[in-house]
């Protein structure tokens, strides 16, 4: 196990949150996850992370309104968008984010995002 | 029927079904006072003729003016108050006909621009141009493709002209019905997409690595290439769609400066192969950013189906009234037998297997093409093959 803090994966639908769980642990990162916005900021207050993989589109809160709440909070963590390939790059734009990835993405350009962009 | 009758007739039959403008055939011998009411004369036979004549008018869907030099309105059809409006009682040379005409981008058209203007006044027939109008009551705007040809009299003077509006309306709100559903699709199989796409690589990253022949790995790394196709697919069709709906902004393009610099942003590798030959300055009028998506795509699939680095030639030319864009490789050329079929879309012809792609480039390109009132044809070639694109000069 990586003695990092752990990534968030923020997704709202549940077979594309387990498989890039199983593939973070798979790499040996700890995972927590979040099925929304709202979760997600709850999560972030269970303790520091690493790193925010971020859906963009979900139910209760988005990811549009999560990221603002961040930088309300004056939280700074790595964020990554994970979204629609037309959108992915315009949204990370407009919430600032470190980077992106167009769903449905590779698994290897996933773990090589986090590799890279995540707090150690 | 009356062969007066019988040649407004034919006129507009012409006009509507967009053959050739007709100003050097429309001999008319309109009597100064036709009008929608009284005709001037009492002979029963051209009595019947008018009177048929304007019922087969008002049957007609697109929107119908016919306009006397004079200034005033001969007629105008049911189709052109349902689309448009009750007819403003203006002088067609001082005020335009129609409320706040405009041009697609919004700029409003100036009174000598005006498609009966032009027509009447210049003796130049006009097809199928994009406008925007404003209904009278409503107040809501309507977009039509204008058509206007000049109606001369049996010694040639000019007596009027025919306007002739197109609703676009209901096409543009299927289009982006068309879109938003597309869209949604797009988004819906893309989440199962890329759930699949993950578990798939998932597997494959716990096979033990190394030349392995068992059943198990060749299928998940089969299973994998497709998915990656799908992946393809769907970002190919999602992009078409869009393509489809985006509005055409032209402007007047020097078309050798123009493939310079489209040029200019392919890889090192291909740019090296592109032979340019643009020995005139041909300006058309065109969309810089979908034109360069259609010679992109051209350059591509020349790149795809032509030798290994073969050369890709691209020329232009002018000739007669449009200017030309041609790109050639050295391949093997087109079967007579797909030279049609290569346009429509997902049918990628003869030896797609072998390439990537979706089989939607050319059908798009032709459509963006066409968009710009121009056209995407195969020419005849003794070698290769040579895709010529035509546009209107600007």
């Amino acid at each position: 196990m990586r003695a990092s803090a752990p990534v968030l994966v923020v997704e709202d639908d549940a077979s594309i949150l387990d498989v890039v769980r199983s593939a973070l642990e798979a790499e040996g990162y700890d995972v927590r996850t979040a099925t929304n916005g709202k979760e997600g900021l709850e999560r972030l207050a269970d303790g520091k992370v690493s790193l925010v993989l971020l859906d963009m589109r979900m139910p209760v809160l988005d990811g549009w309104q999560f990221a603002k709440e961040l930088k309300r909070r004056a939280i700074d963590v790595p964020v990554v968008v994970m979204t629609a390939a037309q959108n992915a790059r315009h949204w990370a734009e407009e919430i600032g984010a470190d980077a992106y990835l167009s769903k449905p993405f590779d698994l290897d350009d996933l773990l090589a995002a986090v590799a890279r962009h995540r707090d150690s | 029927m009356g062969e007066r009758a019988s040649n407004v007739l034919e006129g507009l039959r012409e006009l509507i079904l967009g053959t050739p403008p007709i100003d050097e055939r429309a001999q008319l011998a309109l009597p100064m006072e036709l009008g929608p009411s009284q005709p001037a004369t009492t002979d029963l036979d051209k009595l019947v003729d008018v009177e048929v004549l304007h019922a087969i008018v008002d049957l007609l869907p697109d929107a119908i003016t016919l306009i006397h030099r004079d200034g005033s309105i001969l007629l105008r059809n049911r189709a052109a108050f349902e689309l448009l409006g009750p007819a403003r009682s203006v002088d067609w040379r001082v005020t335009a006909l129609e409320e706040d005409p405009r041009h697609p981008d919004g700029r409003p058209y100036t009174l000598e621009e005006l498609p009966a203007r032009r027509a009447l006044m210049d003796g130049v027939a006009v097809r199928a141009e994009p406008m925007t109008l404003r209904h009278a009551t409503t107040g809501e705007d309507v977009s039509v493709l204008a058509s206007s040809v000049p109606l001369r009299g049996a010694d040639g003077a000019m007596l009027g002209a025919t306007v002739v509006f197109r609703d676009l309306g209901a096409l543009l709100e299927r289009d982006r019905e068309r879109d938003t559903f597309a869209r949604v699709v797009g988004h819906e199989i893309q989440v199962p997409l890329t759930a699949v796409r993950g578990y798939i690589q998932q597997a494959i990253r716990q096979l033990p690595s190394g030349v392995d022949t068992s059943l198990a790995t060749r299928s998940l790394q089969r299973a994998d290439a497709n998915v990656s196709r799908l992946v393809t697919l769907l970002r190919d069709v999602l992009d078409t769609s869009r393509q489809q709906l985006a509005p055409v902004v032209p402007e007047s393009l020097e078309l050798g400066a123009f493939l310079s610099e489209v040029h200019s942003r392919f890889d090192p590798a291909l740019q090296s192969r592109v032979r340019l030959q643009t020995p005139d300055f041909v300006h058309v009028r065109g969309d810089r950013r979908l034109l360069e998506i259609v010679v992109v795509n051209l350059v591509d699939n020349a790149r795809k189906y032509g030798p290994e680095e073969g050369t890709i030639e691209v020329s232009v030319a002018r000739e007669g009234s449009v200017g030309l864009i041609r790109v050639r490789d050295d391949g093997d050329g087109i079967p007579d037998s797909d030279r049609e079929a290569i346009f429509k879309p997902f049918r990628r012809g003869w030896n797609a297997g072998a390439h990537e792609g979706s089989g939607l480039g050319l059908y798009l390109s032709r459509q963006l093409a066409e968009r710009h009132g121009g056209r995407l044809e195969l020419e005849p070639s003794t070698r290769g093959t040579l895709f010529a694109l035509s546009l209107p000069l600007a």
